[in-house]
């Protein structure tokens, strides 16, 4: 499993807390994983392209989030927002719905760390769900 | 020729200091169809459209999860990119190193996909450059 990571480059503290809360609940979830965290260089669509997952922090209305979002959106990748509630933006940007599914199923919000590892629990399972799907069939008959 | 203006919709005032000087630049023109997203108050799905045009406009003064988003397909579409960019702005990173990585591609003779501009005169002025070295190729 190999989990990318998109997160505003402005705060470096807030970026490592998330990025530590999600490294602790996909290895809960994944005996293999490698995590990438988002930077800032010129191959990064070719590391988004050979992932299984993007996981993005969207409270702050930063553009190489967006980029990064952008570049998954187009290679189909499986999407996982995250919001933090009460910052900059009370609302969600708008334009992040050009990307939500349709129920918005992948957009979690969290207000404290405790939020943050049950949502991450809750995407992680979605993950586990829709692999299912994907290398098994017959699972959707249950669905 | 298609034509879309990727902007934040937070940049101020952006339907006289974007709209109207590329509107008008593209004046008279018929064989140019340009698409403004926020002309109005519904949100377009812009994914198909940035595939299928020849060229995105995208003003980057101001910071955007969406215009990033548009940037990325754009991107991996490989459809054509001209960035456009106040002078007294500095401009995000991650803009400036989206745009050399495609400077490679279709060019139209152009020698920079980087613009800056210190007025809505001046930003006419070069995106009439582009449309007309673009009616050249």
């Amino acid at each position: 499993m190999k989990v990318y990571i998109s997160c505003s480059l402005s705060s470096p503290e807030a970026k490592t807390d998330f990025f530590v809360a999600v490294e602790k609940a996909i290895k809960e979830h994944y005996e293999y994983c490698e995590i990438v965290l988002s930077q800032i260089e010129l191959g990064k669509k070719w590391i988004i392209r050979h992932c299984d997952i993007m996981i993005a922090e969207v409270s702050e209305n930063s553009m190489s989030v967006g980029v990064d979002i952008g570049i998954a959106e187009a290679f189909v990748k499986p999407t996982f927002f995250f919001y933090l509630e009460g910052t900059q933006y009370y609302h969600i940007p708008e334009s992040l719905s050009l990307v939500f599914n349709e129920k918005r199923t992948n957009l979690h919000y969290y207000n404290n760390p405790q939020c943050l590892e049950y949502q991450l629990d809750k995407a992680i399972h979605m993950n586990k769900t829709l692999e299912q799907i994907r290398f098994d069939p017959i699972t959707l008959e249950g669905i | 020729m298609k034509i879309y203006v990727a902007h934040s919709r937070s940049l101020e005032d952006y339907q006289n200091t974007l709209y109207k000087p590329i509107a008008q630049a593209v004046l008279g023109k018929w064989k140019h169809e340009v698409t403004f997203p926020h002309i109005d108050d519904s949100v377009i799905r812009s994914q198909e459209l940035i595939r299928k045009c020849d060229l995105v406009i995208a003003e980057v003064s101001e910071p955007s999860i969406g215009l990033g988003i548009e940037l990325g397909w754009a991107d991996i579409y490989g459809t054509d990119v001209c960035y456009f960019c106040r002078t007294n702005v500095k401009i995000p990173i991650s803009v400036a190193i989206i745009a050399s990585s495609q400077f490679h591609r279709n060019t139209y003779g152009r020698s920079t996909n980087m613009y800056f501009y210190y007025s809505t005169g001046n930003l006419q002025e070069q995106f009439s450059e582009i449309i007309s070295l673009m009616e050249k190729d």
